[in-house]
């Protein structure tokens, strides 16, 4: 197969202005991408016989392909040797060649993702004459030809010529339309024009695609090459495209960027090294223009982007340290397959925020806090450290130390077994630590040499930073929250849009998981595929029965269906209402003495409630959802909302009653504390809190009161976080675990055992637990500091006991579950939590009072202060100017142009994603009207072989 | 350590790092997988052309747990190696993870899926691919009517030429709009 045939190229003159002319000489290019139509029958003559069987059968047409791979292409590596040697003889061939080189290789490199444009100028600097020649020639022919009559006379002109132009043969070799592979794609399409001669009307089809295709990629990177570093005079051409030209466009869009891009590595070593060399000739080049001037050269240079890629490169290495666990994810991939490994994907993003929450409270909060307490301990015992000497200092210092008082007192009596108990319960000597909100002191000081000096900077304003710092974290968790989930809103969008999406394709073509390399899971693949297809089959089945539902059954089903709402509702009220009742309880019951076991139980009731509520109540969902007779996605779908909305308003429901007893209470008794009366004759409001209660006397256990609010909200959220933390361990230990051992032992042996079979991992349900954790984190993120830290940890714990749970003690999730699905899936529903209880602690620092006893917002600067006032004190201080820079924001002429501004801006969003929307429409049906077109010339080529014009290269007519 | 310094030149490393969507450190890892699969064939030292030269054959590829349990294990070896047998040099297998690596762009795997899906290497995805496709999907549990019922719906949705294959342009649509692929479409290393 000898590729270096003599080719030349007519004079352009010749061809630019006669219709004949063009047709015998410029086709030979422009068309001669067709060369298989040539190629496939001059090669008969000169080809081994092996390759005169192309067209029979398929099988010895692929392996002949290979056969030829093998025997004389192996690599375009070599072919381009083979050009080096040729060049002095084949000029013109050569000089054609390097037009395709350079069309392919500037790209090609630029497919390996890091090469870069300046490659691809000194690349095509080089071959820019050739590439010139080559352009003005095929330009100028191509004017002539339009449509339909171009295919026709094409095809004509090929069959009818192409047998006596053997130099064509090959040439298209070169011309590597799609990919590497270039003779694949000569060897089928040069058979398939044997069968357009022969028998086959289908190829035929085929042939106008491929002619198609082929034009319109030569034509794209002739426009690349034109704006990538052509010369003046093929600008000229520029204006001469014929304007059917680009009515195709978005044919190519996708198209020839992969295409350019599928150089085998090899070949864009090749490339690269050749540029490698070029640009150190230009180098040396530029080097010596240097030497002799130094003004006036100005040249782009390919060296610095080279460094900034590299140091771009160390950083990109150096953010690859947050793709920590990536081995654990090969180990998950592989033996469950993508979708499941987004659980723990989300487990670790989740890790990673805590973590960095965790720094910013470890920063602001923690330090400064530890650093105060350990400094000023003895000085300052009552954690007040105020210079002003208002009612509200007073007020403050008397509660303080009365909460100090109570806590002491508490503190002093316990035994060793209270101690435990009050770890689990977050009371006692455990109140009075870190973990707590009331611990905080309001300020914290590091003084100036003496004892009476403030220099600058001396003050911490600790109420400021606790305010900020939970601020700033829910800004930045709000932001990495959207942007995590702005990646895969696309994906949802596309997902919800039915219509046009493309179910069986997606199952077909992205239904493969490539990261499965156990052999049980690529089983158990191939299983749910096949499953998830009979799926399809049986929905099909089932919509025709729902057409043919009568009347009577429709009624039936959908009474069925309203009372199993019902029913659902009446379940989640009554968890609520459990829920609600138990802490009412417990607050009841806090004042008696209770020996340790009962009082650990009823301090947990409502976490143990909220523990079993989420065990049971999702499993009653599933089948109840099974009954109702809806589809299969829609059933998954139904109950993981009813679970989300379990879990999330099982929250609410917490947060409510805490309210109500909390502070509803205090309203109702109208802000008298009348034991009090006597104690704190100026205190109102019983020091902001309506639970405080005086003993009768000093004995008395004081366990009933509430002194610090704040800490109490606290204790609860962590005693929820402990106990999730619990559930989920012990139900994976003592639960999952043994139901394994028992399973593996005596499943052959008890049917009961194997009915039961495994533990199953339910994929959205596990999910559903780690964000309902990640929410109790948020909830009680300002009540208890210590929260982010602690989550943090269970975060990382959980991602090994449920890789654990999954790898050695479940069953392998039985649905396959879409991974792009449930990951935004989870995404929403951790928003959606979040923003609820964005509102809500913004809600409680706006408008609730805090303790004065404890806590960093304990000194009150007025009757209604709030937490807020912290800010706006500070504020205040600042001088005129940027103070009221800042008031701006708050007012009425600020935020109205400001909300104007913003419904202008969603409005132009949504206007542009419609008119996307109808973009997307036109062009489809541009599509579709091109896929006429090419059925149109089919017709036509029909026709053409009906009145026999073709014929063989005998002459004679078919 | 010394080990990095002599397998591949300085040029070399930098030339494979410009042409995939490898830092170092994963070319080498990738390079160990190589030499793992057949420690006898491949030497230490790559730093003439042995990257290109030395060949795996498509069986002991096939055996690599990454693939093993591939269903288009084949496909997949022939389209990245060089010479379409299968046998894969460094330079091919360096390329296949990199396509399959999660950097590697949509349209670049999508490109690559086309190859591996188009069996009888037409360019186009027929019925004859479709099936063939299907088949090792589902291990070729589906009876021969659902196997067409499944690929007409396929070129129901894609085909939007009526002419009862997919052309590239018709599969990079559907793959566009196709969120599992990209996600699915990938292999760790």
């Amino acid at each position: 197969m000898d590729r270096r045939r003599v080719y030349t190229y007519p004079e352009p003159d010749n061809i630019s202005g006669d219709y004949d002319n063009s047709q015998d000489g410029g086709y030979a290019d422009d068309a001669a991408y067709d060369s298989q139509y040539v190629g496939g029958h001059t090669r008969q003559d000169s080809d081994p016989p092996a390759d005169y069987e192309l067209g029979n059968s398929p099988h010895v047409r692929s392996n002949n392909i290979n056969n030829n791979n093998n025997n004389n292409f192996g690599s375009v590596v070599r072919d381009d040797d083979r050009y080096q040697h040729a060049e002095p003889r084949y000029n013109s061939r050569e000089s054609d060649r390097h037009v395709h080189d350079m069309e392919e290789g500037g790209v090609g490199v630029g497919g390996g993702g890091r090469a870069t444009g300046h490659h691809y100028e000194r690349h095509g600097d080089r071959r820019e004459s050739a590439a010139h020649e080559w352009l003005r020639h095929r330009r100028t022919k191509s004017q002539h030809l339009n449509g339909y009559d171009f295919y026709r006379h094409q095809i004509q002109y090929h069959v009818n010529r192409g047998f006596q132009h053997d130099d064509d043969d090959n040439k298209d070799g070169v011309d590597n339309h799609y990919n590497s592979r270039v003779d694949n794609d000569d060897d089928a399409d040069r058979r398939s024009v044997q069968s357009l001669n022969f028998e086959d009307l289908k190829r035929a089809r085929q042939i106008l695609a491929t002619v198609r295709v082929r034009r319109k990629s030569r034509k794209h990177s002739s426009r690349k090459r034109r704006s990538g570093g052509a010369s003046s005079d093929d600008e000229d051409f520029v204006d001469d495209v014929p304007a059917d030209y680009d009515d195709d466009d978005e044919e190519e869009v996708g198209l020839p960027s992969a295409r350019e891009k599928m150089k085998s590595l090899a070949e864009r070593l090749v490339l690269a090294k050749q540029l490698q060399s070029a640009k150190e000739v230009a180098r040396q080049y530029r080097d010596s223009l240097w030497a002799l001037d130094h003004e006036g050269v100005t040249f782009s240079s390919g060296r610095v982007p080279k460094k900034l890629q590299r140091v771009g490169g160390t950083f990109s290495d150096a953010l690859r340290v947050l793709n920590f666990w990536s081995h654990q994810f090969k180990e998950i991939e592989g033996h469950f397959g993508i979708a499941t490994a987004t659980y723990f994907r989300f487990t670790r993003w989740l890790v990673k925020i805590n973590f960095l929450v965790l720094l910013l409270f470890l920063g602001f909060i923690y330090i400064p806090q530890l650093t105060y307490s350990t400094i000023f301990s003895d000085q300052q015992p009552d954690q007040v450290n105020i210079t002003d000497s208002s009612r509200f200092y007073e007020e403050t210092f008397k509660c303080s130390n009365a909460y100090s008082d109570h806590l002491d007192n508490i503190t002093r009596k316990e035994s060793d077994i209270d101690k435990f108990l009050n770890i689990a319960l977050g009371t006692g000597f455990i109140e009075n630590t870190m973990l707590f909100y009331g611990y905080y002191s309001n300020l914290s000081f590091w003084r100036g040499q003496d004892p009476g000096e403030e220099v600058f900077g001396s003050h911490y304003n600790m109420g400021l930073a606790y305010l900020l710092t939970v601020g700033a974290s829910f800004i930045v968790l709000f932001l990495l929250i959207v942007k995590n989930s702005s990646n895969t809103i696309k994906e949802t969008v596309m997902d919800f849009d039915q219509q046009a999406f493309p179910k069986y394709a997606n199952a077909v073509f992205g239904g493969w998981d490539y990261c499965i390399n156990s052999e049980n899971m690529a089983a158990f693949k191939q299983n749910i595929i096949y499953k998830e297809f009979m799926a399809d089959l049986e929905e099909i089945k089932l919509k025709r029965k729902k057409q043919n539902r009568t009347t009577g059954e429709r009624s039936k089903l959908y009474l069925k269906r309203f009372g199993i709402n019902l029913f659902v509702i009446a379940l989640l009220g009554a968890s609520f209402y459990a829920i609600f009742a138990a802490t009412d309880f417990l607050l009841e019951k806090q004042t008696e003495q209770l020996s340790f076991i009962v009082a650990l139980l009823i301090q947990y009731l409502p976490s143990i409630i909220i523990s079993v509520l989420n065990f049971f109540i999702p499993e009653i969902f599933l089948k109840l959802a099974e009954v109702e007779e809806y589809s299969n996605n829609f059933t998954t779908r139904i109950t993981i909302v009813r679970a989300v909305f379990l879990r999330l308003s099982m929250v609410g429901v917490l947060i409510v009653s805490l309210y109500y007893q909390l502070q509803y209470e205090r309203e109702r008794t109208s802000y008298t504390c009348p034991e009090e009366e006597n104690f704190f004759p100026n205190v109102t409001r019983c020091c902001g809190n309506p639970m405080w209660k005086i003993p009768d006397s000093p004995t008395e256990d004081e366990k009933g009161t509430v002194k610090c609010w704040e800490s109490y909200v606290g204790q609860q959220f962590y005693k929820l976080a402990v106990a999730d933390f619990a559930a989920v361990t012990l139900a994976t230990l003592l639960l999952k675990l043994p139901r394994r051992l028992v399973h593996s032992k005596l499943k052959q042996r008890v049917r009961l055992v194997s009915t039961l079979g495994l533990a199953k991992f339910d994929l959205p349900l596990e999910v559903l637990d780690i964000v309902y954790s990640q929410t109790l984190c948020w909830v009680g993120m300002f009540f208890t500091p210590l929260l982010p830290a602690i989550t943090f940890v269970k975060v990382f714990f959980f991602f090994f006991l449920k890789k654990f749970e999954l790898l050695f003690v479940c069953e392998t999730p039985k649905n396959a579950y879409r991974a792009s699905r449930s990951y935004s899936f989870f995404q929403t529903i951790l928003l959606v939590s979040f923003i609820m209880i964005a509102g809500l602690l913004g809600y409680m620092i706006g408008n609730i009072q805090p303790s004065k006893s404890c806590g960093p917002f304990r000194l009150y600067s007025s009757d209604q202060y709030v937490m807020f006032d912290t800010v706006s004190n500070q504020v205040n201080s600042w001088p005129s100017t940027p103070r009221n820079i800042v008031k701006y924001f708050g007012t009425v002429a600020f935020f109205l142009p400001a909300f104007l501004v913003l419904l202008l801006s969603i409005y132009y969003y949504w206007a542009t994603s419609q008119g996307y929307k109808k973009m997307e429409k036109l062009l489809k049906l541009q599509l579709k009207s091109e896929a006429y077109d090419k059925q149109y010339l089919l017709a036509r080529v029909d026709e053409v072989i009906k009145k026999g014009q073709l014929v063989t290269h005998d002459n004679e007519p078919i | 350590m010394g080990n990095k310094v002599t397998t591949f030149t300085e040029v070399q490393l930098e030339a494979y790092q410009d042409c995939t969507y490898f830092t170092r450190k994963d070319i080498l890892r990738v390079f160990q997988r190589f030499r793992e699969l057949a420690p006898d064939m491949i030497p230490y030292d790559m730093t003439s052309d042995e990257g290109s030269r030395l060949k795996i054959p498509l069986d002991k590829l096939e055996e690599m747990p990454e693939l093993k349990e591939n269903p288009f294990r084949r496909r997949i070896c022939q389209v990245f190696s060089d010479d379409g047998t299968g046998d894969m040099a460094f330079e091919d297998f360096l390329d296949m993870f990199s396509v399959f690596s999660e950097a590697a762009p949509r349209d670049i795997k999508s490109a690559y899926a086309f190859k591996i899906y188009d069996y009888d290497n037409d360019n186009f995805l027929g019925k004859f691919d479709l099936e063939k496709t299907l088949k090792s999907l589902t291990q070729d549990s589906l009876t021969k009517d659902e196997v067409t019922f499944v690929v007409n719906k396929v070129l129901e949705e894609t085909d939007l030429d009526d002419d009862e294959m997919l052309s590239f342009i018709e599969f990079e649509h559907v793959i566009s709009r196709a969120p599992e692929f990209l996600n699915t479409f990938h292999i760790r290393i």
